[in-house]
């Protein structure tokens, strides 16, 4: 299982959609890191409570943008995907993450 | 001669009094037990009442202000520079009031109210989802006016929510 922290493996101050928007966009954050890492790793951790804050832009480019490039189904992520928190005021991203993963199409 | 017997049947009728006090005090002491208690249970509630009250009233200006700056923000251009630097302004505290309003959420769910978490928590993600998802943070954000109309609808049903709760 492999285990990533947003805040300290990609950025505390995550900005933007696409690549243009900025280096630390959900796009790089995909691309970069997450779907790497889960082609490479059976389950795949992702701790979101370490970065400042997030645009559901970004949550949506990153996780629906999984489903929507055809790398994963979202029944799939729920296998292999999961999203950790530990402070309550944060469990509102991961809704959000799961919402997007869910309603996403490929496209 | 008078006076006199009538001061002994005072004395008599207080010392009687005294007397008897602690066994009239022993008698008394489950309601007056009961009377200070119930006094002391009645002002915590509307202490905490009012504690919640006021609560909501931040948090209902706290979603005031979250409108007020997604209105500006959907319909800014973002053309020339000035429009871009105050667009970049207005993302940060479009973000940053959303996490304030999450922490104070989550703050009055456990303090006040336990059974509303998930139904407050499913109205926060429709807030964060309406105005920060689509283009927001992209460079080439166009004004979106529609957007205003979901960013609305969501803040008022968590507010009316609150409301209720205040009410």
């Amino acid at each position: 299982m492999k285990k990533i922290y947003i805040g300290k493996n990609f950025s505390e101050t995550p900005v933007g959609r696409y690549l243009s928007d900025g280096p630390y966009s959900g796009e790089k954050f995909r691309e970069e890191i997450l779907h790497p890492a889960l082609k490479e790793n059976d389950i795949v951790s992702v701790v979101i409570d370490d970065a400042e804050g997030y645009g559901s832009s970004f949550l949506d480019e990153a996780f629906g943008g999984l489903v929507r490039k055809k790398y994963f189904t979202a029944a799939e992520l729920e296998k292999k995907l999961s999203i950790e928190c530990t402070k309550p005021d944060y469990l509102f991203y991961r809704v959000l993450i799961w919402k997007y993963i869910k309603e996403a199409q490929p496209a | 001669m008078n006076a006199c017997i009538f001061q002994s049947d005072s004395f008599d009728l207080c010392s009687a009094f005294w007397d008897n006090f602690p066994s009239f005090l022993y008698h008394i002491s489950p309601a007056l037990v009961t009377v200070l208690g119930g006094s002391i249970l009645v002002q915590r509630f509307f202490i905490s009442h009012a504690n919640e009250s006021s609560l909501i009233d931040d948090l209902n200006s706290q979603l005031n202000s979250i409108l007020e700056d997604a209105l500006e923000y959907w319909n800014l251009p973002c053309a020339n520079g000035d429009e871009k630097q105050r667009g970049k302004i207005l993302e940060q505290r479009i973000k940053g009031a959303i996490r304030r309003l999450s922490a104070d959420l989550t703050y009055y769910t456990s303090r006040y109210s336990r059974g509303k978490q998930k139904c407050l928590l499913q109205l926060l993600t429709n807030v964060s989802d309406a105005c920060t998802n689509g283009e927001f943070e992209s460079k080439k954000k166009p004004v979106d006016s529609g957007r205003y109309l979901i960013i609305v609808n969501s803040v008022n049903s968590i507010r009316s929510e609150l409301l209720h709760q205040k009410l």
